[in-house]
Parts: C-alpha cells; structure tokens; sequence
C-alpha cells in the first residue's frame, strides 16, 4: 500500500478524534485518504459512528422542578429572571437610598467592618441554603427551640413565633460570624427563608441594605441587635421585623 | 461585566439541566445528583467573581465534578485518579466487521452498560458524547492532560462497544 501518508496504526487513533471534530484540516485530509484506499480502517469509522448512534439513543436525565425550586430559592431572584415588575425595582431604589443616607450618616467611621460583617452574613445565609446547613434544631415551637441555646452562646434570646401565620417559625442553628457563637433563627416566607442573627446590642441604629438581590434589616431592642437576612421583598423583611417586634412587646 | 447576574444566568444557570445529566452519571441516584448540583450551583455562585472565559459550562462542570467525587468519596468508590494512559483499541471487532450490530441495542442496555464503565472512562465517554465537550475542554474539567481524555476515551468506546456487542449476540441467539 504505498503512497499512503498514515499507516494504519498512525490512522487509528485519529478516527475516533476525527469524528470528535478534533483533527486539524491537514489531519483531517490525510486521514479521508487513507480512509479510501484502506478496507479495515473505513470498518473501524462505520463501527465507531454506529455506537454513536447507539449512545446517543440515552435520553437525559432531567432536572426535577423540585431542584430547579430549591436552586431559585437559594439564588437572588434577579439571577432566576423572574418577572421584573416595577415594584421590587422601585423598592430596590428606596433601598438605595436608604443605604446611601444611613451609610454616610452612621458608618463613615466603621465602612469597612461593617461592609466585612455584611459580607460574613450573607455567606452565612447562602450557606444555610445548602442541604444540611439550615438547621441544627428542628421545630415550630420556641420553647423547644430557645433551650437548645443554652450554655451555648453568651446572650439567650427569645425565638417568637409570630402570631401572624405569614413566617412560621422553622428553626435555630448557631453560625460563627466574627469569630462569634451567634444564634439564628430561622423563619419561612412563603417558599423563601429568612434568617435571623441575634447579637448583643453595639449601639448602631438601625439599618437596610441590599446586597447581590439579598437584603439586610437590622435593629435593636433592649440588650440585643437583630440582624434579618433573606430574599424576599424589603418590604416582606419589614413587615417580619414589625411583626417580631409586636411579639416581642407581648 | 455588564451585571453580575446576567452573566451568572449565562454562565452557570443555562447549563443546570447539563449539570443534573453530568451528576447522574457520576452518582446515578436522584437524590445525591440533585443535592450535587444544588451545592454546585451556590459554589459556583460564591466562587463566580473569580470565573474568567468565554464559556462558562467546563468551569461550572469542574465544580459539579468536584462535588460529585465528595459524594463519591463519601461511599468510598473506587478512586479516580489512579489511571494513566492506555493504548489505542479499535471498536470495531475482527470477528464481526458488522456495525449494524451495535446499532441494534437497545437505549436501556445501552444506558446500563455506560452505567458498567469504570468512572474514569465513563467520565469522559459522557463529556464528549452528552455533552458535546471538545477534548480540551474534558481535559480542563477532569484535571488531565489532552492525551490522557483522548486514550481514555478510545478505551471508553472499545470497552462499550464489546459489551454491547455481547448483548446483542446474547439477545440474537
């Protein structure tokens, strides 16, 4: 068989790359010759091109809209595309502002710790989204949910269940933020979470901020500061800080 | 970057149905590919601002992998890594020169004789053949050199081919 620029074992291995779009037009011309003077190797493209054939008749597995919600619940609505309305747009504005007003007011002075404490707690909250992170108590009730804190940080806060049916009362867990045994505690909306970090209180007031579509409310009330963390509309985070807050006076 | 986000949803999101696909092979078990890819997706999110590249499928497949191994690891499976390189096999039998053989098994033997590869073979066979992937992007996503995807791969399809070559002969006779 003169003539042939490839011997049969240098046209081998590139029958399978040549029918993966992977040989360059040089290899690929030297390749089609050999390939019609040699009998075995045109066999050997025939049988690799019908196992495709027959791998390709495995239809995929498909994405369960189990997992497609759980993915959209754990990620920032805007990263989902959902419907964009001027509403949430509007809030994110006032947010805006809100931040830009509270920021130079109150934390010219203390940016950068609270930008590094903001940052702390959104990685602790997209965390909790994962499997097996959210919770380290499960239940609705805060009297069972309040004593598993015991001994375990330095404050001993109160998770209300609120009496509106809006945010049940889902959990507890303890997460380290500044080095610090915090409590949270976790509460639903709708199909989204809301976690709530509880501190002792520093003396800040209270503030909002919106960061990668999460927002951050945070307050005070007596001995300790709030902070809220989730998803949801700031206006949905306000309405749960009000709510708490009623619950609290009881 | 003109929004994050956006660029997230094409990057990462787009390919969650790819992704589940890729984690059922390597898991083939619903509940541990959905949680694989969940936890995927949040590393993804949390690492994105240090994603560079055009396409952002072999990087986001690399995470999936990653966590697909943990998983793995977790039921102690055979390792991965412990392969090299492999001589070129021919697909084709000498014995049996028929293609329309192999054309005639059916996708559930098909699906449990890719499910049968060794995962190193299996890995690559799935990135090329689902997926589409070229072989640099295979090479960038399981850690190894060019060479390495493509022997593995021609050893992939030799190794399936045999098998179901002895199914349809088992199937005929």
């Amino acid at each position: 068989m003169g003539g042939l620029l490839v011997t049969c074992q240098q046209a081998r291995p590139w029958i399978g790359a040549w029918i993966d779009g992977e040989l360059d037009l040089m290899q690929s011309a030297e390749l089609r010759k050999h390939l019609a003077e040699c009998q075995s190797c045109s066999e050997e493209l025939e049988a690799l091109r019908a196992l495709r054939e027959s791998i390709r008749k495995v239809s995929p597995s498909k994405v369960s809209e189990e997992l497609r919600d759980r993915v959209a619940r754990s990620i920032p609505p805007a990263a989902m595309k959902r419907r964009i309305s001027a509403l949430p747009l509007g809030f994110a504005f006032v947010g805006g502002v809100v931040v830009a007003v509270v920021g130079t007011a109150l934390w010219n002075s203390r940016a950068s710790t609270h930008s590094a404490l903001v940052a702390e707690l959104m990685q602790s909250h997209v965390r909790s989204l994962m499997p097996n992170h959210l919770l380290d108590v499960v239940s609705t009730d805060q009297h069972t949910v309040k004593p598993w804190f015991d001994g375990k940080t330095s404050i001993s806060p109160t998770p209300f269940q609120l009496r509106t049916e809006g945010f049940p009362l889902l959990g507890g867990r303890l997460d380290l933020i500044e080095g610090q045994r915090v409590p949270v505690f976790v509460y639903g909306r709708r199909k989204h979470l809301i976690n709530l970090f509880v501190f002792p209180a520093s003396g800040a007031t209270m503030w909002l901020e919106d960061r990668q579509g999460y927002h951050l409310l945070s307050w005070n009330e007596g001995e300790l500061e709030y902070v809220a963390v989730s998803d949801v509309d700031s206006s949905d985070l306000k309405q749960f800080k009000a709510d708490y807050q009623t619950a609290e006076g009881k | 970057m003109k929004n994050d986000r956006d660029q997230f949803e094409w990057h990462v999101l787009r390919h969650l149905d790819a992704a589940y696909d890729v984690a059922w092979w390597y898991l083939q078990n619903r509940q541990d590919a959905e949680d694989a890819v969940h936890e995927s997706v949040l590393k993804a999110y949390e690492a994105f601002a240090s994603f560079r590249g055009p396409d952002g499928r072999p990087w986001f497949f690399q995470i999936v992998r990653n966590r697909c191994l943990r998983f793995l690891e977790k039921r102690k499976a055979a390792p991965m890594s412990s392969l090299g390189d492999f001589e070129f096999e021919p697909v084709g039998a000498e014995d049996d020169p028929e293609a329309a053989l192999l054309r005639s098994v059916q996708s559930e033997q098909v699906k449990a004789a890719i499910s049968e590869l060794p995962p190193p073979f299996r890995e690559v066979l799935i990135l090329k053949e689902f997926q589409e992937q070229s072989y640099a992007q295979i090479a960038e996503i399981v850690g190894a050199p060019v060479g390495t995807v493509m022997s593995r791969l021609s050893r992939a399809r030799a190794l399936l081919a045999k098998r179901l070559r002895a199914e349809a002969w088992g199937a005929s006779s």
